[in-house]
């Protein structure tokens, strides 16, 4: 019959030769000239092999990648990454144990127009399905309910849809208790505003808009690699500085250099205070989200690697010994000697 | 030597309408004996050498912003005017610190909107700044610091708070009507339907934004009279006072701010209605802080017998309105870059700032004062041609007001997310950006 012939020809993966009879099916009084049909059944005249994906296509899908600003080397090593924002997070999937490969990169590959983002590794059943990158503000939520459904149904979150439904419950009802008690101390927000404000403004200034440091660090850390175009780099110099400065300018309408030092003084005192002789902040047995944070800042400020020019900022921070302690040993403790930065031997890398 | 702290000038019955002035203020009154400081509500910020008040004039000494001034008293004085010194527990200075950087930069925010961002309160803002704003100044000043406030929450996505914004969107939404036909239009949505529609899905954000600047607060407070301890006021207080004092006292069309403290937090509420009996003297009018400047000694013993505060009348000068005006217009002109950086004289006696400062106050003045006129006009056509085009560009920014407005739920979460502009959102993030991409997200 025409229609069971029709139906064949359409599983076939190449149009072949053969004559099939009448492939138009619904209208049965209209049909395609012979000589027309003909023509065109003699195409594809060839198919191409596929190609190979391009040189910058995606590799690791099957595993989780964070992006952040790092260098090549510091990528391959696990090194602790040189923009806080990102160490913050590197830091804080390392302390939960989740597996991923840091890849270097600069804000304009993010699709939020900043770093650090995460692309989950895709699911095994379906490689080629498409997964949403995270951003940084998101990536807690992910690691918890990544937590949460390994821990309820032993599996990796992304198999099988029929998990879905129950991990979203789990994750509303498990949401009070994994956070812990870190987060429920009403401490926890106003101490992160130190965090967030005042020491990261000193830390804005410090880097961004002290001629010497942002010599020293920013153009070789953040400009150079970005591009090799003189011009091009004097510009992004300028839009770092500018950005750096209008931030610093939403705050107050001047920039008050000695108060933005002494309150960042202030800021890490309180931060001692707060952390006393405890190995981690607010008494935890292993380091979480605020350890990361502040991690974050004073590896960055005490890191030997980093060509500080203008070390208020390190000296104001090595007043406080235990904060230099918390860093030295996280960074034993966490990026010690391997790559994936996750055993937690004592050696240096 | 008597200390001068100019401030801002009185408004909603409270001695100050900005919240900076108003922690300065609780400040002096319990740091200094009531005869070594007085209060001048000159209401302009040129004074200062960080371009905002509060100010303090001690002399040749010029102090500007809070935290500096704290600490040029407890220098100047040796520890005796330190309000904190009481507190010698490491922990509670710590606390003190924390608390107060978490109160500005939370609730800050919150007051912008309240205050300058939502229109309808706006209009009542404006209204009392006019009081106490000299002639040509209060054109200037409240569109200025509505403007500073606008960029301050930009990143919030509840622009929906402005009708500027609205008005802009509606006309947006004209055009694309006119190309659906005639029998298949809805009805055009009035500008009454679209407020409420959009006031009650902001609802929810500012909630949750509320939650996270005042439970924490809550907490620490407890049922004690102070925030840390039940005797003595600490520098926290006066923080506290500043900005809860100002959300909950004023009575606004929009009052989600002042009716979310009611509502959940009548703890605070009572901590405040007390702190500003006790430490501001009861209410503030208009009048106590600006009598004629003819009559200044009769204006103190007033000042002194009705309020609690010392008020001194500011001296009524044209040259510092033009000063102010050429500022302002300085500051709208594209390419003119202010003065970025200043490091304030935190030591006391011997400043930096007040030779440039004597400089622009006497030398220049009467130049200013004409110039300004003229400056302030094209300031004024350039700022009105300037502020047509923002509205739109807002409008793109906030794309997606479900995705944001659930987002807004979240914020228990650490809520570094509330700084920063929702990213360009191309991938549903909403407000939750982290903080520390910004720096670098504007540049790179």
């Amino acid at each position: 019959m025409p229609q069971d012939a029709d139906a064949k020809s359409e599983e076939r993966p190449k149009p072949s030769r053969s004559k099939t009879q009448a492939r138009e099916t619904s209208p049965q009084w209209f049909t395609t000239p012979q000589p027309i049909r003909r023509l065109f059944d003699k195409f594809p005249l060839r198919i191409y092999s596929l190609n190979e994906l391009p040189q910058r296509s995606p590799r690791n899908r099957e595993n989780n990648t964070l992006w952040i600003f790092t260098t090549n080397e510091g990528a391959q090593l696990g090194a602790p990454s040189f923009n806080p924002g990102c160490l913050k997070w590197q830091a804080y999937m390392i302390f939960k144990g989740i597996d991923f490969v840091p890849i270097s990169s600069n804000n304009h590959a993010s699709p939020t127009g900043a770093l650090p983002f995460l692309l989950p590794a895709s699911s095994t059943k379906n490689p080629l399905e498409a997964v949403l990158p995270i951003p940084s503000t998101r990536i807690e939520r992910w690691v918890r309910e990544k937590k949460v459904n390994t821990e309820k149904t032993g599996r990796p979150p992304d198999e099988g849809l029929e998990a879905k439904n129950q991990h979203v419950e789990a994750s509303v009802s498990t949401k009070q208790k994994s956070t812990s008690k870190e987060s429920s101390d009403m401490r926890y927000e106003a101490y992160m505003s130190l965090l967030n404000y005042r020491i990261r403004n000193a830390y804005l200034y410090s880097l961004y808009l002290s001629p010497p440091n942002f010599a020293s660090i920013v153009l070789p850390l953040y400009v150079n690699p970005s591009t090799s175009n003189t011009l091009a780099r004097v510009a992004l110099s300028h839009q770092l500085r500018a950005a750096a400065e209008t931030e610093l300018l939403k705050q107050s309408p001047t920039i008050d250099v000695e108060a933005t030092y002494r309150d960042c003084d202030k800021a890490f005192e309180a931060l001692s205070e707060l952390l006393g002789d405890d190995e981690f902040f607010y008494g935890e047995e292993v380091p979480g989200l605020f350890d990361a944070s502040v991690f974050a800042y004073t590896h960055v400020l005490l890191d030997e690697d980093l060509d500080w020019k203008h070390t208020r900022l390190r000296e104001g921070l090595e007043q406080y010994g235990n904060l230099v302690e918390h860093q030295k040993s996280i960074v034993e403790g966490w990026f010690g000697d391997n790559a994936s930065g996750r055993s937690r031997s004592h050696k240096k890398a | 030597m008597v200390l001068e702290l100019h401030i801002w000038g009185p408004a909603f019955s409270l001695p100050s309408i900005d919240p900076q002035c108003l922690t300065a203020i609780a400040y002096l009154a319990q740091a200094l004996p009531r005869d070594q400081w007085v209060l001048v509500a000159s209401s302009d910020a040129t004074l200062s050498p960080t371009k905002e008040l509060p100010v303090l004039h001690d002399g040749s000494a010029t102090i500007g912003g809070f935290e500096n001034i704290v600490d040029y008293l407890r220098k100047r004085s040796d520890g005796d005017w330190d309000i904190d010194r009481q507190f010698s527990k490491p922990k509670d200075r710590a606390d003190v610190t924390a608390f107060s950087s978490f109160l500005t930069f939370q609730a800050h925010p919150l007051l912008d909107l309240s205050l300058y961002v939502a229109s309808e309160n706006y209009s009542k803002t404006r209204t009392a700044y006019s009081s106490i704003l000299q002639w040509p100044t209060q054109y200037f000043v409240p569109p200025q610091r509505r403007t500073i406030a606008k960029a301050r929450t930009e990143h919030m996505g509840l622009s929906s708070l402005d009708l500027d914004t609205l008005d802009e969107e509606r006309r947006s939404s004209r055009k694309a009507a006119d190309l659906i036909p005639q029998s298949l239009r809805t009805s055009r949505p009035t500008v009454t339907g679209l407020m409420k529609e959009k006031q009650s899905s902001a609802r929810f954000k500012l909630d949750a934004l509320v939650d996270a600047a005042f439970k924490p607060l809550e907490q620490l407070l407890g049922k004690k009279k102070w925030m840390l301890s039940d005797e003595r006021a600490s520098s926290l207080d006066c923080v506290a006072l500043g900005y809860l004092s100002l959300a909950f006292i004023p009575e606004m069309p929009l009052s989600w701010l002042a009716e979310g403290l009611r509502g959940r937090y009548p703890d605070l509420c009572k901590y405040v209605e007390d702190g500003v009996k006790e430490v501001f003297g009861g209410k503030v009018t208009v009048e106590d802080a600006l009598l004629s400047s003819t009559g200044e000694q009769s204006a103190m013993i007033q000042g002194e017998n009705e309020s609690g505060l010392p008020w001194r009348a500011p001296e009524q000068n044209l040259s510092s309105a033009g000063a102010s005006i050429l500022n302002s217009t300085f500051d709208s002109v594209p390419f003119y870059k202010r003065t970025i950086v200043t490091t304030s004289s935190t030591q006391p006696q011997h400043s930096t700032d007040a030779p440039p400062h004597s400089l622009t106050s006497t030398l220049l003045p009467p130049l200013l004062a004409s110039a300004g006129a003229v400056a302030a006009i094209a300031s004024y056509l350039l700022y009105s041609s300037l502020s047509t085009q923002e509205p739109e560009k807002r409008n793109l920014s906030d794309m997606g007001e479900a995705g944001a407005m659930f987002a807004g739920l979240d914020f228990g979460e650490p809520n570094k997310e509330v700084r920063v502009p929702p990213a360009e959102g191309r991938v549903p993030v909403g407000v939750e950006v982290d903080i520390e991409g910004v720096g670098e997200r504007r540049g790179l």
